[in-house]
C-alpha cells in the first residue's frame, strides 16, 4: 500500500465507511508522514464538524409556514388534479337527472287518465309544437 | 388528531400527504436549520440562503404527493431539492460576482454547531482568535469547487453517510468518497499556505 491509497483509505475510516485492516495498521506503523497526515485529518474533522455556522433569523420557519399557508401552490395543483373527478361527477349527476325525468314522463305516458296539460313534460322530448297539436287533437276529439 | 413532535418523518409526511398542513409544519421546524446550513455552504451568503429554504419548502410542499417513503428518505429529498436550489442561485451569484462576503451582520449571528452563541463571547482575545482560526477554514471552503464543498459539508455538519450524500448529489458513493477525500487534501493544502 503506498501513502496516497492509505490516506484515501484513512479518509473512509474516519467516517465509519471502512472498516480497519491490517494492510492500514501496518503502513502507518511504518509511515511517520502518514501518522502526520491522520494526526491532522482528525484535526481537520473536528475543526469542519465545530465550525459556527451563521444561524437563520428566528422566524425563518414561521415565514415558511405563513407562505405554505397564503401560496399554497400544493392546494392550486390538487384542485387541478381533481377537476377530471368533479366533471365526472357532474356528468353523473346530468346523467341521472335525465334518467330520473325520463322516468317519470314515462309514468305520465303510461296512464290513460293523463289530462293533456299533464303531457307537458319538459324531460318527454316532444317539441313545443308537438305538444300544441297533442293539446289541439285531444280538443277535437271531445 | 394533535401533531405529535414524536412522530417520525416517514409518519408526518403521511399524514401531510393526507392534507395535513400541522404535520408538514413539524417537517418545517424540524430541518429548517439543516436546509439553511447546506444552502449557506453552498451560497456562502445569508439571505441568498434564507430564500433557498423557502423555495425548499415550497417545492417540497408542491411535490409532497409524489414523494415515497419507501423509495427515499424525507430529510435526503429534502436537502436534494436544497442542492439543486442552491446551485441555481449560486451560479447567479457567481454572475453577480458577489462573492463569499462575511458581513458585520453575520459574524453577529454566528452560533456553534449546537446552536449556541458562540463559546468565545466574554473573552475578546480569545474570541479574536477563534475568529481568525475560522476565518482561515471559512477561507480554505470557499476555495473548494463546489462539488467537494457540498460532500464535505454534507459529510462534517449533517453527519451523513456517503451513500445519503451520494443521493443528494446524484453521484456514486464511491465518487462521492473520492471527493470528501479530495475536499480534505485540498483543505490541508489551502490551510498550510495561508499559515506561510
Amino acid at each position: 500500500m503506498n501513502c496516497e491509497d492509505f490516506k484515501e483509505r484513512l479518509s473512509a475510516l474516519l467516517d465509519g465507511e471502512l472498516a480497519s485492516n491490517d494492510a492500514l495498521t501496518a503502513h502507518e506503523a511504518s509511515c511517520p508522514d502518514c501518522r502526520t497526515f491522520h494526526e491532522q485529518l482528525i484535526l481537520l474533522n473536528d475543526t469542519l464538524e465545530h465550525l459556527p455556522h451563521p444561524n437563520p433569523s428566528p422566524d425563518l420557519a414561521a415565514r415558511v409556514k405563513d407562505r405554505l399557508t397564503r401560496g399554497d401552490s400544493r392546494q392550486r395543483e390538487l384542485v387541478w388534479r381533481k377537476l377530471p373527478v368533479f366533471a365526472v361527477v357532474v356528468l353523473l349527476a346530468i346523467g341521472l337527472g335525465n334518467l330520473a325525468g325520463r322516468s317519470i314522463s314515462e309514468l305520465y305516458m303510461q296512464n290513460p287518465h293523463a289530462s293533456a296539460l299533464d303531457l307537458i313534460v319538459p324531460d318527454q322530448g316532444n317539441s313545443l309544437s308537438d305538444v300544441l297539436v297533442e293539446f289541439g287533437s285531444e280538443d277535437n276529439s271531445q | 388528531m394533535i401533531p405529535d413532535q414524536r412522530k417520525t418523518d416517514e409518519e408526518l409526511v403521511a399524514e401531510a400527504q393526507k392534507g395535513s398542513d400541522l404535520d408538514f409544519s413539524i417537517l418545517v421546524d424540524r430541518h429548517t436549520n439543516a436546509v439553511f446550513r447546506l444552502a449557506y455552504g453552498i451560497t456562502r451568503n445569508t439571505q441568498e440562503a434564507e430564500d433557498i429554504v423557502q423555495e425548499t419548502f415550497l417545492k417540497a410542499f408542491k411535490h409532497l404527493d409524489g414523494f415515497s417513503s419507501e423509495k427515499a428518505n424525507f430529510r435526503t429529498w429534502l436537502l436534494t431539492i436544497t442542492r439543486n436550489q442552491s446551485i441555481n442561485v449560486f451560479s447567479a451569484l457567481k454572475r453577480k460576482t458577489l462573492r463569499f462576503v462575511t458581513s458585520t451582520d453575520d459574524d453577529e449571528r454566528y452560533y456553534d454547531s449546537a446552536g449556541n452563541p458562540h463559546s468565545a463571547y466574554g473573552n475578546p482575545e480569545k474570541l479574536l482568535s477563534v475568529k481568525q482560526e475560522h476565518k482561515k477554514v471559512e477561507q480554505a471552503l470557499a476555495q473548494l469547487p463546489k462539488r467537494q464543498r457540498t460532500a464535505i459539508l454534507l459529510k462534517a455538519q449533517e453527519s451523513m453517510s456517503y451513500e445519503e450524500i451520494a443521493a443528494i448529489m446524484g453521484a456514486s458513493a464511491s465518487s462521492v468518497e473520492s471527493l470528501i477525500f479530495r475536499a480534505r487534501k485540498r483543505l490541508m493544502e489551502i490551510l498550510e499556505n495561508l499559515e506561510k
